[in-house]
């Protein structure tokens, strides 16, 4: 061994990783202006993914919530809350850097994934702009424009999701566009292409899609390294709803049937269902016509069809301050397997599903809230910044995102 | 713990006074370990104690010892030390911890503080 009068700065990188990974995410952030070396090794995807999964194992025992609220004024709020009985603000993210630059006043949160959010300014129209935001260390990219737009391919609708590849250790999103009239009846198969992070590109995909139609911005669910959405069908007279899997590492797709869910001769045309991520395997979301109780199921087994359950209906309404307050819209399950959802008004409250509790959470939201499972990452710090657009948009044609 | 790593250790190295202190704390760490794990107070207390008494360079043969020994526990608990040493503090100050000097040119280090500004905010007295 050398000289034992070394200092700290003859530390193996891997001890330095095992100190970095317990800083807070500021901390590590500051360490990179300390020498070359330090900057090397934490803006470096290796050190990014040992922290992800310190960060991960941190996550199981003290999980997040990150919501995002909008105000009466449109404007965005991103704070992430403790997953647990308190429900206390951990953090807000008082940087969003895209504050009225979104054509539709706010913008769409598909998803979020390894402390990435993924973000559209498509809610209403078909503008494609894409971006991948960390706010945990203020970096984005914003994505190039898709392949499929309506110059090149006409009328469509279009269902985005986002997730990670862990065979290449990338992130990709996902296009699945379901085009023109014939498209929308189920009666062929839609056009997918993928982004992928590393290479900064989309690119169509190869693999033949079932035949059916995204039901357009229903919530996608990725589980087991694979997103879903569901998907309508023709078959013959009557119109099917199944599940459209996407495996984001082999670029396969695959079908999950879904429970009955009509007694109108089977035929499902108006039947809107959404799905949602539940642990490892997929709940099914139904709400109820013509009242509002929601009806939810669970998929024991995932991938086996048969194992969907029926395990609640909720009822119609949920006192609020006083107030009975209707029209669940579910939102996400907690760690718990509580589910949260947003009554009329805005108000979020989350519901016990074995027993009959139901905790008002005291958050609310004007319209398009967002609330997932969070977890804080590095990723995106080995990205170079992006120039931020002024924060004045311009209101002509020629504006480009 | 692995008892011929430890003789190893102790044949290679130069017979030292610096070795001998290794010893006496890396050593008995595992029964320290054992009696204070279930109480988080008192590994606080501890951690507070070594890091009175320890100088930073003195945790880097710490550090070392406990690597090369194998020793996890005691590897995870000093990097913890060490990590909650710098938590939340200025560039400066970690530069001195570890005895770096930057090695950045005159612009660069600059750049890095004007993208990176939000996280030199709010950090604790030096």
């Amino acid at each position: 061994m050398s000289d034992n009068l070394s200092m700290l700065d003859s530390l193996p990188h891997e001890i330095l990783t095992n100190v970095f990974v317990r800083l807070p995410i500021k901390s590590i952030v500051t360490c990179t202006a300390v020498c070359k070396t330090w900057k090397s090794l934490i803006q470096n995807p290796t050190f990014i993914s040992s922290h992800l999964h310190h960060s991960s194992n941190n996550n199981n025992k003290h999980p997040l919530l990150l919501f995002r609220l909008c105000s009466s004024e449109e404007k965005e709020h991103y704070v992430l809350h403790f997953d647990n009985q308190d429900f206390n603000e951990y953090t807000r993210f008082d940087d969003f850097p895209f504050h009225g630059q979104s054509y539709d006043g706010i913008f769409h949160v598909v998803g979020t994934c390894n402390g990435l959010v993924f973000l559209t300014d498509n809610l209403y129209r078909y503008h494609n702009n894409f971006v991948l935001w960390n706010p945990c260390v203020r970096k984005f990219v914003k994505l190039p424009k898709p392949n499929i737009t309506c110059f090149s391919h006409g009328g469509y609708n279009a269902s985005v999701g986002f997730g990670f590849d862990s065979k290449t250790n990338d992130y990709k999103v996902v296009r699945f566009v379901t085009l023109g009239e014939k498209g929308q009846m189920g009666k062929s198969p839609p056009e997918v292409e993928v982004y992928s992070l590393s290479t900064g590109k989309w690119r169509m995909v190869t693999a033949l899609p079932p035949i059916g139609a995204a039901r357009g911005h229903d919530p996608e669910a990725f589980v087991n390294g694979a997103l879903h959405w569901v998907a309508l069908r023709k078959t013959g007279t009557k119109f099917l709803n199944f599940v459209m899997v996407f495996d984001l590492g082999d670029e396969v797709f695959r079908e999950i049937a879904l429970p009955k869910l009509s007694d109108q001769n089977g035929d499902e045309y108006w039947v809107r269902v959404s799905i949602s991520a539940y642990g490892n395997s997929l709940a099914l979301f139904q709400p109820g016509f013509p009242n509002h109780r929601l009806s939810i199921w669970v998929m024991k087994d995932y991938a086996d069809a048969s194992s969907w359950t029926k395990i609640k209906t909720l009822p119609d309404a949920f006192l609020v301050e006083g107030i009975p307050r209707s029209h669940c819209i579910p939102k996400c399950f907690r760690k718990s397997g509580e589910v949260i959802v947003e009554l009329y008004g805005g108000y979020l409250s989350s519901r016990d599903l074995k027993t009959k509790d139901f905790k008002d959470l005291r958050i609310r939201g004007y319209a398009n809230t967002f609330v997932d499972s969070y977890v804080e990452s590095l990723v995106l710090l080995d990205k170079p910044n992006q120039l931020r657009k002024r924060q004045k948009r311009k209101r002509n044609n020629n504006s480009t995102f | 713990m692995k008892f011929c790593t430890v003789k190893q250790y102790f044949d290679d190295e130069n017979n030292n006074n610096v070795t001998n202190g290794i010893a006496t704390t890396v050593i008995p760490l595992p029964n320290k370990h054992l009696k204070i794990k279930a109480n988080n107070k008192e590994m606080e207390q501890y951690e507070q104690e070594l890091l009175r008494n320890v100088m930073p360079q003195e945790l880097t043969k710490l550090i070392l010892a406990a690597n090369y020994l194998n020793f996890k526990e005691a590897l995870d608990f000093f990097c913890r030390t060490v990590a909650n040493a710098i938590q939340n503090k200025s560039v400066d100050y970690v530069r001195k911890f570890f005895g770096l000097e930057s090695d950045f040119e005159p612009g660069e280090e600059e750049k890095l503080c004007k993208e990176f500004a939000w996280s030199f905010e709010g950090v604790d007295e030096d």
